[in-house]
């Protein structure tokens, strides 16, 4: 499935509601299936705004954001919410969970939240395979920084979405998860996934087919 | 159950410190309305049972009682008195214009030695006049009382033999009067002749009761039943002035006295209640909104893994509602069981009767509370969700958040 952005425009106010502090000017970007699509650039450039716009939760000013043929800014908020769900992936950057859910639960929470059957081992298999089965039952707030990455990881990747919008997926690891991850993208890339992944990380850029770079809202 | 309410629950538990801090908010709510009104329409509900107890239109004592308050602590309080006056005035009283009835009354405390079995307030009063007592008798022992019977208030304990011995008088206890509230709860009443023969068997063991009248030509009040257009006030003031060392009182002046001390209680608490609702709203609009910043994180998490925004209000509002609920019913529940085991202690600081109201009006109180402090908590949450899940940018899930 295809995922594209054509000329998306968003503002950040200020206090002052009177001038935009960020701007994000008229973007145009086509992720296609089957190749594994990085998007670089400084602290602040806007990568992360750009990906919630892709992800279907932080509307843009102007443009259209379609994944396959569907324009997910044309659906109520319950029926994006419900693709989201199914078909979009999504790994914020930094910490995110429910810190006082175990592991286990927070993997679950997607499948749980539209009343879908959780699949134990499936979950369990992905968690041995992140090296987390052992956390399995602990709450999310002892976890290290480099295991709340991972546990973000296999939270988005464990329903094998069609797409995959991943902000920073190797900050904070280790090298030999951080090959584990990519290699993990790469892997869902090549079996018909599209991935999308914002990172600082060369080696991460060396895994990817094509590079975007970002620059003040501007997509290079 | 709903995916939500699951995770309500499952929010509720993780952060349980945050959870009792509102639990205990919304207990205070709901227990400062719910006690509150229960204790302000007891207070109203022990004043007209102890109107309709008084039973009649004007009570004549002697002057010392009146100075003394020994008549009110015996009425309001229980605490055991006597006093009396010459037989004489009874006379004097029922050949007044207006008095359609007058009845005397014999009030003996007994002793606490030997020859008593309790200290208790004994009322004695007349068969054959009486318009004051019977009606209670009837209602409660369904015949009048013979020489020797006792009726009881509602907070005396009859023993087993259902006999007491009172100045080495024996009496049958045959029946129990309904609570009113009032010191007249631990109160017994027996027929003239039985008081009449305690009261000289006091006499003769020693009891010094009578200093200067005839322990036969004794009463302590005399009970009126004014005529039909008479005004009860003025057939007061007559007995006042032309009578010497007594004092008439009208029983409406008397609940009035009590109901005006009463509106200044109503008041305080009602000032009370206002006072505890400001504060405890001002803390849940701060808490709800410290506790909705704190959570942005959570929610932009839950958004992105594909919650509407009506799911992420609806786990703040089942969180909210699961804890106000609880927290009402919890705190409804002591301040019932505080009421209750307190009742008697409170009447007597107050000096007021206390009677509690029936069941099922503090059942409906209760949950009346409860659903009001619940939409209570609920909006102000909303207010606080609101000000979050309406805006995408805030949701934006950032790091550190
Ligand atoms: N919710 C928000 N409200 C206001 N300003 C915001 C908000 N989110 C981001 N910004 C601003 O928009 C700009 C772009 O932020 P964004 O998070 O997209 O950057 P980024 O490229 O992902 O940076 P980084 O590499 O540090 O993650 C920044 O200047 C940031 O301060
Ligand atoms: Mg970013």
């Amino acid at each position: 499935m295809n995922l594209s952005a054509k000329n998306v425009s968003f503002k950040y106010y200020g206090k002052k509601k009177k001038k935009p502090i960020f701007e994000l000017c008229s973007t145009s970007l086509d992720v296609p299936e089957g190749k594994l699509t990085a998007i670089i650039g400084h602290s602040g450039s806007g990568k992360s705004t750009l990906l919630s716009i892709l992800a279907g939760v932080l509307r843009p000013e102007k443009g259209d954001v379609t994944v396959g043929n569907v324009d997910i800014y044309s659906l109520s908020d319950r029926e994006r919410s419900f693709y989201r769900n199914k078909n979009i992936g999504v790994i914020p950057q930094g910490n995110s969970s429910l810190k006082h859910l175990t592991v286990f639960e927070n993997i679950s929470l997607p499948y749980e939240m539209y009343g879908d059957g959780v699949p134990r081992e499936n979950i369990d298999a992905i968690l041995r395979q992140f090296g987390l089965i052992e956390l399995s039952d602990e709450p999310a707030c002892g976890l290290s920084g480099g295991e709340q990455r991972r546990l973000a990881i296999v939270r988005a990747i464990v329903r094998k979405p069609s797409i995959i919008l991943a902000d920073e997926p190797t900050g904070d690891l280790d090298e030999d998860n951080r090959k584990n991850v990519l290699s993990e993208l790469k892997k869902m890339t090549m079996s018909g996934t599209t991935v999308l992944m914002v990172t600082h990380d060369k080696e991460a850029e060396g895994y990817a087919d094509q590079v975007f770079k970002m620059e003040n809202g501007v997509l290079l | 159950m709903r995916f939500e309410i699951k995770l309500a629950i499952k929010n509720i538990k993780g952060h349980w410190g945050r959870s009792a801090a509102l639990f205990a908010l919304a207990a205070l709510l709901a227990c400062s309305i719910f006690g509150g009104s229960i204790i302000i329409r007891s207070l109203q509900n022990g004043l007209r049972s102890y109107e309709k107890r008084l039973g009649a239109d004007i009570i004549v004592i002697p002057e010392e009682a009146a100075g003394e308050g020994t008549f009110e602590s015996i009425l309001l309080q229980g605490i055991p008195g006597y006093f009396y006056m010459d037989m004489d005035v009874l006379e004097a009283i029922r050949g007044l214009e207006g008095v359609k009835a007058a009845s005397p009354q014999f009030y003996l405390a007994s002793a606490s030695s030997g020859c008593c079995d309790t200290l208790v307030q004994i009322i004695g009063f007349d068969p054959d006049s009486d318009f004051s007592v019977k009606p209670w008798i009837l209602e409660n022992y369904g015949k009048m009382i013979n020489d020797g019977d006792v009726i009881v208030g509602s907070d005396i304990r009859i023993p087993e033999n259902k006999s007491f011995r009172f100045y080495n008088v024996e009496c049958r206890a045959v029946a129990k009067l309904g609570k009113t509230g009032t010191g007249l709860d631990s109160a017994i009443y027996a027929d003239m002749n039985t008081i009449q023969r305690m009261m000289e068997s006091a006499d003769k063991i020693g009891f010094d009761y009578f200093e200067s009248v005839e322990p036969e030509n004794a009463v302590s009040s005399v009970l009126i039943d004014v005529t039909d257009g008479y005004e009860v006030r003025d057939v007061a003031r007559k007995i006042n002035l032309e009578f010497e060392g007594v004092r008439a009182i009208s029983s409406k002046d008397m609940v009035s006295g009590i109901s005006e001390g009463l509106s200044g209680v109503s008041k305080v608490v009602g000032g009370l209640i206002v006072f505890i609702w400001g504060l405890s709203i001002a803390v849940l609009i701060v808490s709800f909104n410290m506790i909705v910043n704190e959570r942005v994180g959570e929610l932009a998490l839950l958004r992105i893994i594909g919650g509407t925004k009506k799911m992420l209000a609806g786990v703040l509002l089942w969180e909210t509602i699961i804890i106000s609920v609880g927290g009402g019913l919890l705190g409804n529940a002591l301040a019932s069981l505080v009421i209750i085991s307190f009742s008697d202690i409170l009447r007597d600081a107050l000096k007021v009767p206390l009677l509690l109201t029936n069941g099922w009006i503090i059942g409906i109180v209760f949950l009346f509370s409860v659903l009001v402090s619940t939409i209570v908590c609920v909006l102000t949450s909303v207010i606080a969700a609101n000000r979050i899940t309406s805006k995408d940018t805030a949701l934006i899930l950032r790091e550190g958040l």
